[in-house]
């Protein structure tokens, strides 16, 4: 089917068009107006609203396929589809960005794009969140469940459409084809489609509050959320949206790296952050549908009304299928940063990898071991005995995460690491992720869970390993990356200050929401008793400080990936893949054949790893 | 030229893959209900739920099916206007079955307030989903063999819809049993 999509530069699409954006929103009004229109017209009951909950929920269906289509999906997928010579050509410009695309480069910065955006709205909603905070009373929200909404939000926005979604769809959709060698993705279209369920799902979990706050938080727990207000319609729908994102693109990265690598990109030579991206996309193909299917059933629940989750169903049910996909979620977020560490650490000390397959192990054993363990979020409901097994798994699950952050620690040993600033960063990262993955054990232990559970200390814990870990490392590798994706290098000042800010920020305000919660702060409420309030405050101002630097870290990156000075060819001196061609990369990747012969972890040889064979 | 052949062979075998590995993560969703369905009825089957209608909608299905399998059969052996034809009337049956399920709906032999009728909506409700989009893709792919000419060395597409139409098969076969039998 790939022949139907040509690259033309000159003659920019056969017939005139509406810019492709532009043309989604409208698609997307008329096909919410028209089915939920459809609805209305159907519903027994007369004199309702104009808008229900459950044509909200059929117009919302109708207005994604609007939009889907209206940002190419019509010329670029269903007339295809139907055997139609195409009429849809995709421009050379900035115009590419701003419709379906076909090369996985543009969709992945498009996927970068998407999520560096929602980061910052998810944390302008933290910023207000924190403010909130700062006084013992409501004084920011004028109603606790607009605080409540505003904490579920944000959650929801940072788990489904940053933590899942940045290291894969955008920097795996990236450079996991570069490194192995490819000229393309297997399924191109489905991650091109794919990256425009974004911005679908995260405005349907923006303006969610219009059918009413919701209170349960991005758990949606059960049965709060069958008594809820319409809007938390919207937060099944959206993240609906954003995880069927991130499915497709799972099914066409490991497609791509089974089949697309290139001659001699054996597995045992396969890059880490290539293996963290299949073992990655294997948990999102498992534990992805499992969660839609959920949320279906919730949403069956509210509408209909089934009562498969209230008191005359089971309640318990519902957090045990929430959990099932939610610690696997934890890792998802988290296995692609913890193999960033060893893609940049070597690179960044020119010293060979440390227990390069003990490192992989621990990936691999993750992700087996993540889809035993999610009783532990549950203990306050359980009995003695079935917390057993649970608690013993969850400790277990430190030992092969500890094999990955051991061979990163094994590789720094003794070398001598140059501290730019994405190895200051990886560096301040394993910090956190200590931190954060000590007090899971913590958490682990069913006498302090019984304590600390639902107060800040779960919060504390939980932010250093996602804002610690994997926050951390994104932004390393964005700097690591920065000379590939735009050939342009960042201020070496501006980074390192940059990273000292967010590093104190984050440090400041997370390390005493861990005391915060020792000393009785509990989750999920607008006010809390006055001897609380001297430290909430701080932590506030170091929060604010935190928010200042991530601002300043897009605006600096922004500005190095437009104006910032010419970057040399391989600047760390890298001996991956992506680094042999020229930067940004042409469409086809590579000029020629790629063949491997070599390691790419080994700094005692001098033969680079990685021949082009030009093509005639 | 050697190359030529052996990177389609291998792309062919990536579509193949990616399609299987697409399926199997759609099982997932349904071993949910499947789940919940025996949480909540274990082998419980509800005196009002109608037996031959079912039967009717699954046999609809398997035919259906069967058709659209002589279809790939033709292809393969570059029958291109057999594929049209079975393909549509696979359409036909497929449709059919749909028409048998909205007919259950809509008379509500089973009352949607009972656990069994909670889980009856819902199984024969995704699954009935899962058959409409298998049959739009039987729709486009028959007009679209016409327009391309598929033939007996490029037909994947033909093959594609039937990976897709035998994940229906089979999820409307264990909806059968488990809402019928067991
Ligand atoms: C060594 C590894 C880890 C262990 C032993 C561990 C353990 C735990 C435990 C026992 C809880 C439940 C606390 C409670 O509510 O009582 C918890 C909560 C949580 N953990 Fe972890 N964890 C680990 C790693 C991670 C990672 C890597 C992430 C994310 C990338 C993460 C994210 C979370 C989240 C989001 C929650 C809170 C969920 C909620 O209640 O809303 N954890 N962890
Ligand atoms: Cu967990």
């Amino acid at each position: 089917m790939a022949q139907n999509i040509i690259t033309q530069p000159d003659t920019y699409r056969t017939r005139p068009m509406m810019p492709p954006v532009l043309r989604g929103f409208l698609w997307a009004a008329i096909g919410f107006l028209v089915f939920n229109m459809a609805t209305i017209a159907v519903d027994p009951f007369r004199g309702h609203p104009f808008v229900t909950e459950v044509s909200a929920v059929i117009g919302w269906a109708g207005g994604v396929i609007g939009w889907l289509l209206g940002v190419g999906g019509w010329e670029g997928i269903v007339l295809p589809l139907f055997g139609s010579p195409s009429a849809w050509v995709e421009p050379l410009d900035w115009r590419r960005y701003f419709e379906l695309s076909t090369d996985h480069k543009v969709i992945g910065i498009q996927y970068l794009v998407s999520a560096s955006g929602t980061f910052l709205i998810a944390g302008l909603i933290a910023m207000g969140i924190r403010y909130e905070l700062m006084q013992p009373s409501l004084h920011f929200f004028t109603y606790a469940n607009q605080y409540l909404t505003a904490v579920g939000i944000h959650g929801t926005l940072m788990m489904f459409a940053v933590g899942t979604v940045a290291l894969i769809g955008g920097l795996g959709n990236y450079f996991v084809p570069l490194m192995i060698g490819a000229k393309s993705t297997v399924f191109p279209r489905l991650s091109g489609i794919g990256h425009w369920l974004v911005p679908a799902g995260v405005l349907t979990v923006i303006f969610s509050p219009l059918l009413g706050y919701w209170d349960t938080g991005w758990r949606g727990y059960e049965p709060l959320a069958m008594q809820d207000p319409g809007g938390i319609v919207y937060y099944y729908l959206g993240v609906a949206a954003l995880t069927l994102s991130s499915s497709f693109v799972s099914v066409n990265l490991a497609a791509t790296i089974i089949f697309q690598r290139a001659r001699g990109v054996t597995w045992a030579r396969l890059p880490l952050f290539v293996w963290g991206t299949i073992t990655v996309s294997l948990l999102n193909l498992i534990w992805l549908p499992e969660i839609q299917m959920t949320f279906i059933l919730g949403l069956l629940d509210k509408l209909v009304p089934f009562n498969f989750f209230d008191a005359i169903g089971s309640p318990l049910s519902y957090l045990s299928l929430f959990w099932l996909f939610g610690h696997p979620e934890v890792y998802i977020i988290v296995v692609p940063a913890i193999s960033l560490w060893n893609e940049i650490i070597p690179v960044m000390a020119q010293k060979s990898l440390f227990a390069r397959s003990w490192a992989v192990i621990g990936l691999i054993f993750v992700m087996m071991l993540s889809g035993l363990v999610w009783a532990h979020h549950m203990f306050t409901n359980m009995r003695n005995s079935e917390i057993f097994p649970f608690s013993f798994f969850t400790e277990m699950i430190s030992i092969p995460t500890g094999f990955s952050f051991m061979a990163a620690i094994g590789t720094l040993w003794k070398s001598r690491m140059r501290l730019y600033t994405p190895g200051l960063l990886v560096i301040m990262s394993l910090f956190n992720f200590l931190i954060g993955g000590l007090t899971g054990v913590f958490l682990a232990d069913p006498p302090v869970n019984f304590q600390v559970h639902n107060t800040f200390f779960v919060v504390a814990h939980f932010h250093y390993t996602i804002i610690g870990g994997m926050v951390f490392t994104w932004m390393a590798a964005m700097y690591y990356w920065l000379p590939k994706l735009s050939g342009r290098m960042y201020s070496e000042f501006w980074g390192k200050f940059l990273a000292i800010v967010i590093f104190i920020g984050f440090n400041g305000a997370f390390s005493q929401m861990f005391l915060l919660g020792l000393h009785g702060m509990n989750r999920w409420v607008p006010a809390y008793p006055p001897y609380l309030q001297p430290m909430n405050y701080e932590v506030s101002l170091f929060a604010f400080l935190l928010g200042a630097g991530f601002v300043g870290h897009a605006i600096h990156i922004a500005w190095a990936w437009a104006k910032g000075p010419k970057a040399q060819e391989n600047p760390w001196n890298s001996r991956t893949l992506e680094w042999m061609t020229s930067s940004p990369p042409p469409r086809n990747n590579f000029d020629g054949e790629v063949e491997v012969s070599g390691s790419f972890y080994r700094y005692d040889v001098d033969k680079l790893p990685g021949v082009i064979h030009p093509t005639e | 030229m050697q190359i030529d052949t052996i990177d389609k062979s291998r792309e062919l075998r990536a579509y193949r893959f990616g399609m299987l590995m697409f399926l199997v993560t759609q099982a997932v969703p349904f071993t949910v209900i499947y789940a919940v369905e025996y949480l909540f009825d274990e082998f419980y089957i509800s005196p009002k739920a109608n037996q031959w209608l079912g039967t009717v909608e699954v046999l609809l299905v398997l035919a259906s099916w069967w058709l659209g399998r002589q279809g790939l059969a033709a292809i393969r052996q570059n029958r291109l206007l057999d594929l049209v034809t079975k393909f549509r009337q696979s359409l036909l049956l497929g449709t059919a079955s749909l028409v048998v399920l909205g007919y259950q709906w809509g008379t509500r032999f089973v009352p949607p307030s009972t656990r069994y009728g909670e889980v009856y909506y819902t199984l024969t409700g995704v699954t009935g989903f899962y058959t409409l989009v298998s049959l739009f893709v039987l729709l486009a792919i028959s007009i679209r063999a016409a327009k391309v000419k598929l033939s007996s060395d490029n037909y994947w597409d033909a093959e594609a819809t039937m990976y897709l139409w035998t994940f229906g098969l089979l999820t409307n076969v264990i909806s059968y049993v488990l809402l019928y039998w067991i």
